[in-house]
């Protein structure tokens, strides 16, 4: 997969709605590429937002901003227009899947959307071979599977869609130490392996520690605007 | 026993395209959908008015034309009322209800109660083949060729998706399908294969009556109830309607058979339904979701 090597965020403003105070503004980020960033914050500080802005699912007149993948600037009020190097994976990643079916068939239910209609669906479809690394059983229902095997799931069904930039809102929210810990190496794992630039917001500020190379980014309240910046470990 | 099964053979291909779209609406998307009702009749009647514009034209023509009318009158039904739930935003069971007495005032207001096909040429006539079953083999024919269909259709993408919408209807918005696109296809199919069913109940009784439809539900349900409980270890196949409709009837002409009167037959087959829930279905813990089927 190829490397982005720039991805940076700026000038962005965002309010709920007209007359209503502005939410962020002005905020920039530089994210590091190939690896995981961290979001953190306290409840209300805007960390989903900020995700769904990135993810090109708010669609807003009081958005605005500018995100540069490389030598490309995508807008972000119209971002969602554009084919995105993004895939998103919500916090209730149970959404995304289809728990009487196999984990192979969810793998192949993830990429309906490239066969329209009365295209016929292939059989079997090529898995990542770390997937063996996490012990999952590919042929049985997947609501057997363990939780943190099933966000393991929801993660490379995005996959199959080859983005260069993973988002995912809290991924071990849901989690107990022992999957968030399975998780968490995978997504290490990933990053690694596949080259792919992950932006993830945790609460757990043990695991950001744990984790992240070097620093993480932290939302906070500035006399009623929302403000990021880059803490050191 | 020929005759036996002949009648049973006959009438499930009569009913297996209603049983096949009540498969679609109530077993893979998991919707209430009562306008299959509405479809059965809406498409008998538009089935009848396009046999009766046409008489005088090759027979084979006006079938393909009856076919295609009685496909679209059905999926009439099942486009509005799919576009009442999801544009709407009410309940699958409230808008078929509201689509039903819209539909039955229509028909009330447009046409006579009763609408005979006898004085018409019968379309499944083209092809006489059996003496005394001269329409079963023009319906073999079509339903095969609708089986066909369905079997390809459920290794598609729109197939699949049917599926999906109703084990999980949230999937598309993380895949890029529209969740629009998959409800009113599958609902508009489902009421279009009604429409037709209606078709076929019409011109094998050479009439088209108001109230045909009233009952179906129950008629359907029982059908995929007994598909399911001799395929349950079998996970959504189009045998599922084949074989519950073939038992239905089998079982309808037993009972004829030993003298039983056919107007207590819904009776029955309510008693038949709860008994196969609270004793099939409880021992090998299926699971009652939507409509138990």
């Amino acid at each position: 997969m190829n490397m982005i090597q720039y991805l940076s965020l700026y000038n962005v403003s965002f309010s709920f709605g007209q007359g209503c105070s502005q939410f962020f503004d002005n905020i920039a980020i530089d994210f590091k590429v190939g690896q995981i960033n961290f979001i953190c914050g306290k409840n209300g500080m805007g960390k989903s937002t900020l995700l769904k802005i990135l993810s090109g699912n708010i669609r807003s007149k009081n958005l605005q901003g500018i995100l540069q993948i490389d030598q490309t600037l995508y807008d972000l009020q119209t971002f969602h227009d554009v084919n995105k190097p993004i895939a998103f994976v919500v916090q209730n990643f149970n959404t995304m899947l289809i728990d009487n079916y196999t984990f192979y068939k969810n793998l192949q239910f993830s990429l309906l959307s490239y066969y329209p209609s009365l295209n016929l669906l292939p059989m079997i479809l090529p898995l990542p071979t770390f997937v063996e690394n996490y012990k999952i059983n590919l042929n049985i229902p997947i609501h057997l599977l363990s939780g943190g095997q099933r966000q393991i799931l929801s993660i490379l069904m995005v996959l199959q869609r080859s983005p260069k930039i993973l988002l995912l809102d809290e991924p071990t929210a849901s989690l107990d130490e022992e999957n968030a810990k399975i998780v968490m190496n995978f997504l290490q794992d990933l990053c690694e392996r596949e080259n792919i630039t992950i932006i993830a917001i945790v609460h757990h500020i043990e695991m950001v520690k744990k984790y992240a190379e070097s620093s993480y980014f932290e939302l906070y309240d500035d006399a009623g605007l929302r403000k990021i910046r880059s803490v050191l470990i | 026993m020929f005759n036996f099964f002949m009648i049973v053979f006959e009438q499930s291909m009569i009913y297996f395209p209603l049983v096949l779209g009540s498969y679609i609406s109530f077993s893979l998307l998991k919707v209430p959908d009562l306008s299959l009702e509405m479809a059965y009749l809406i498409g008998a009647f538009f089935g009848g008015y396009i046999l009766q514009i046409m008489q005088g034209c090759s027979l084979l023509y006006i079938l393909f034309m009856v076919i295609f009318g009685s496909i679209c009158g059905g999926m009439l039904v099942g486009f509005i009322s799919s576009c009442i739930t999801y544009f709407g935003n009410i309940p699958h069971l409230l808008s078929s209800i509201i689509t039903f007495g819209f539909f039955q005032g229509l028909f009330l207001m447009i046409s006579n109660p009763y609408i005979s096909l006898a004085k018409f040429d019968n379309v499944f006539m083209v092809m006489p083949y059996f003496e005394q079953y001269p329409e079963l083999l023009i319906l073999l024919m079509i339903n095969f060729c609708i089986c066909c269909m369905g079997v390809y259709v459920f290794r598609t993408q729109l197939g699949y998706s049917f599926v999906i919408f109703g084990c999980n209807p949230t999937f598309f918005q993380h895949f890029k399908i529209s969740t629009a696109y998959v409800f009113i296809m599958g609902v508009v199919i489902a009421n279009g294969l009604a429409g037709l069913a209606g078709f076929f109940f019409a011109q094998t009784n050479n009439l088209v009556e108001v109230n045909m439809g009233i009952g179906k539900s129950l008629f359907c349900i029982t059908t995929l109830i007994l598909g399911k409980t001799f395929l349950y270890h079998c996970k959504n196949s189009i045998f599922m309607p084949i074989l519950g409709v073939v038992i239905y009837f089998g079982l309808q002409q037993l009972l004829l058979h030993i003298g039983f009167d056919l107007k207590y037959f819904t009776m029955m087959q309510s008693l038949l339904v709860l008994m196969i829930l609270l004793t099939i279905y409880n021992q090998n813990r299926v699971q009652h979701d939507q409509l138990g089927v």
